[in-house]
């Protein structure tokens, strides 16, 4: 089992993934291939939210 | 978040629920005119006991809500129709289809319940698993294809091949799993032995069942397993709701519910209350925490089930014990005795005097109720109804406290299904 304190930096190292993807996405622009690229990426960083964030929460850590 | 313990396991659902409430609520008018009508709002969810003041939601409230603009999600749709990426309806069994949304967000989670399925029944990158069904517009299938590749096997589609392309497929390509109804799992044993064939020697390693209830069916998992050689595994999932329990390599002799995922909740048949204890009977109310397009909320899904005993393999989610134990409204009372279907499966696949198939037909002669049961026998016991019709009187009346007419029909004469089987008909309404 993860312990609490690596549950954290997981949370965050999502947490910056997800701030990366956003700024790829606004520098992106109008460069359709990116936008789609992102929504991709986004669901799986989505997931890894709810596998990992919304545990951290709960966890308290 | 398998092991997650139990109080911080419903922390996490209580937390995800409401965020799911919120997201219905803001989202849809379905789902805003649902909650409004019973004066319940987004802030109003704070405890376990307003989540049970949440109005169940029906089927009907999606067909009610569907076939209009935006087109033809209608009402119930929560996104944008640009941000719909795939569409899947139900089999419309118990009426009008119900249309299913997803964006790739949810596409995304479908595959993502499903790997926790596929993982826990030993599933992994060393697999080559082949899907020998029809794809279409139904989800069956589309989830666990997409799951296995998530995990890292290799996946292989048989859908446009018939029975016997697809076993010769399998042999060639050494397949080591496959998924299928039960039906067709038995099916296709039988399809083996015409191509002289063992399915035994085929090195298959697992089966995952879907469809049907079947491989939780102690005597048809037995039947499937002796015929492939391998271990045979259950999972529960819906269009509406997503993959949403499944069985583990311990066979706890039940179905995992994934808690983490979605809320699971038993109701008293009769009064409503939530049931907590096992070994009772309640009907089963799905809440899908993570999906965007159509949520289901409080889905009354028409199913009946029990908790089961705590499992062995570690995971804290609870279980269901036998799984699904049937519909609702295949439970029905025939001469004042309740009755299920499933039952009489377990009777019959226990038997190796009959085949694999069998119907169940409930009638009404003077106002006397009658059940008929059609039966098969299998090859090599020809000629012996009388003995076979005997035993099953004995075990069916110790089993479900009725009797039953028998009819016995030529092997291969009963519908096969590689879908929803439909095994039982109640005719008393009918004229």
């Amino acid at each position: 089992m993860v312990e609490q304190s690596n549950l954290r930096e997981l949370s965050n190292t999502v947490q910056n993934i997800k701030n990366e993807v956003d700024k790829l996405k606004t520098l992106g622009g109008n460069f359709k291939f990116i936008e789609m690229n992102i929504i991709r990426m986004s669901a799986m960083i989505k997931m890894l939210e709810l596998g990992i964030n919304d545990v951290k929460d709960v966890l308290g850590s | 978040m398998e092991t997650i313990p139990v109080e911080k396991l419903k922390d996490l659902q209580l937390m995800k629920f409401k965020r799911i409430f919120k997201w219905c609520y803001d989202k849809s008018k379905l789902y805003r005119g649902l909650y409004d009508a019973a004066g319940l709002k987004p802030e109003d969810i704070k405890t376990w006991d307003d989540v049970r003041k949440v109005p169940l939601l029906e089927k009907e409230h999606y067909r009610e809500a569907q076939y209009k603009e935006p087109w033809p999600y209608g009402d119930s749709l929560c996104v944008p129709p640009k941000d719909v990426t795939i569409y899947h309806q139900t089999s419309g069994t118990t009426g009008q289809p119900v249309f299913q949304p997803d964006t790739w967000q949810d596409w995304e989670w479908w595959t993502e319940c499903w790997s926790y399925i596929l993982w826990a029944q030993g599933f992994r990158n060393t697999d080559r698993v082949f899907i020998p069904f029809g794809y279409n517009v139904f989800v069956a299938y589309w989830a666990g294809h997409y799951a296995a590749e998530k995990i890292g096997c290799e996946v292989v589609s048989g859908a446009m091949l018939n029975t016997e392309e697809r076993i010769l497929k399998m042999k060639e390509l050494k397949a080591t799993a496959f998924m299928a109804t039960p039906t067709y799992v038995l099916g296709m044993a039988d399809s083996c032995k015409k191509l002289d064939i063992d399915p035994k020697e085929l090195g298959i390693k697992r089966i995952l069942c879907a469809g049907e209830p079947g491989a939780s069916v102690p005597s048809t998992k037995k039947r499937m397993e002796q015929a492939w050689g391998c271990d045979v595994y259950d999972h529960i999932g819906a269009t509406e709701i997503g993959g949403w329990g499944f069985e583990c390599s311990s066979k706890p002799g039940g179905i995992h519910v994934n808690e983490a995922m979605f809320l699971v909740e038993l109701l008293d048949l009769e009064t409503g209350e939530t049931i907590e204890e096992p070994g009772k009977l309640g009907k089963v109310v799905i809440t899908s925490f993570d999906r965007q397009a159509q949520p289901c909320v409080r889905f009354d899904s028409k199913d009946v089930a029990m908790w089961g005993e705590k499992c062995e393999c570690g995971r804290t989610f609870r279980v269901l014990k036998g799984g699904i134990q049937g519909r609702i409204d295949h439970i029905t009372k025939v001469k004042g005795v309740l009755f299920s279907p499933v039952s009489v499966e377990e009777v019959v696949r226990s038997m190796s005097q009959l085949g694999n198939e069998f119907e169940l037909i409930v009638s009404r002669e003077k106002d006397i109720d009658k059940i008929t049961l059609r039966y098969e026998l299998a090859t090599g016991y020809e000629g012996q109804e009388k003995e076979v019709e005997t035993q099953l009187a004995r075990v069916l009346r110790l089993k479900t406290n009725l009797n039953y007419v028998y009819e016995s029909c030529p092997y291969e004469s009963l519908p096969r299904y590689q879908v929803k089987a439909k095994r039982f008909k109640d005719l008393r309404n009918e004229h």
